[in-house]
């Protein structure tokens, strides 16, 4: 069966990259969902409430990454969807923000496929 | 660097540049122009995360840097980081420039080895 990923970030190449290394993933097959910012996200989680991990740029317009978590955390039905963000060294302080909001992990780009594969080996299994 | 990353790549910055460029534009008639500012730094602040991704150092670099000095504009305006953005989307246009004479050198060459780790799953 194949499991959700929901890729929220405003970049079309980030989105092209992570389909890339999404689909090479062997252990389980991944479809991958894409949004543009935060609020796109919260409309493709309630289509889609199965999604089983949300991939999450910090800085993104119209609502940030950190702000779609709080959104998230605070809706019931997907309150447990683990959440991975995603941000440039710079924003260090933003993942710390993240990580006591609830967030599972992050990636700091730029970041390999080997090393996005490891994170969903910790976070699918 | 794998040659269907790059035409994206290469697309939105194209994009993102001229977004820098609309944005110097109003910053020519008031350097308190915030949300001119804020398109300057959305922009600078997408290069940069593309550029990181694909591994091009000179336009990372040159991307944060318009990152800050729109930031610091943002904050305070003035004409000072007006200038200093002006400097950096200046630089990245070349170097994007650059990149595209790259690309079509390549492409009037045959296929190369080189493949980007985002793909090179062997």
């Amino acid at each position: 069966m194949k499991k959700k990923v929901l890729v929220v970030d405003d970049s079309l190449l980030l989105h092209r990259m992570y389909e890339l290394a999404l689909r090479s993933y062997r252990r389980f097959v991944l479809e991958p969902l894409f949004a543009v910012n935060g609020l796109e996200a919260l409309d493709r989680l309630a289509e889609h409430p199965d999604t089983s991990l949300v991939l999450l740029d910090v800085n993104m317009p119209a609502m940030t990454g950190l702000e779609c978590l709080e959104r998230l955390r605070a809706e019931p039905a997907l309150c447990e969807i683990p959440v991975v963000l995603q941000s440039t060294e710079d924003q260090l302080s933003d993942i710390q923000r993240g990580l006591s909001a609830g967030a599972r992990g992050y990636l700091t780009k730029p970041f390999s496929p080997a090393q996005l594969h490891q994170l969903l080996d910790s976070i699918l299994s | 660097m794998h040659p269907h990353l790059l035409p994206v790549f290469l697309i939105e910055a194209e994009f993102c540049l001229d977004a820098l460029d609309q944005a110097l534009e109003r910053l020519r008639i008031s350097t308190g122009d915030l949300p001119a500012w804020q398109k300057a730094v959305r922009a600078a602040h997408t290069i940069k995360g593309n550029a990181a991704m694909m591994g091009l150092v000179a336009i990372t670099d040159s991307a944060f840097a318009a990152e800050l000095h729109a930031e610091a504009g943002s904050v305070g305006g003035g004409q000072q980081p007006a200038n200093d953005l002006a400097g950096c989307a200046a630089e990245l246009r070349r170097l994007v420039d650059l990149l595209v004479a790259e690309a079509s050198a390549a492409r009037r060459m045959p296929a190369s080895a080189g493949v980007n780790a985002f793909t090179d799953h062997s």
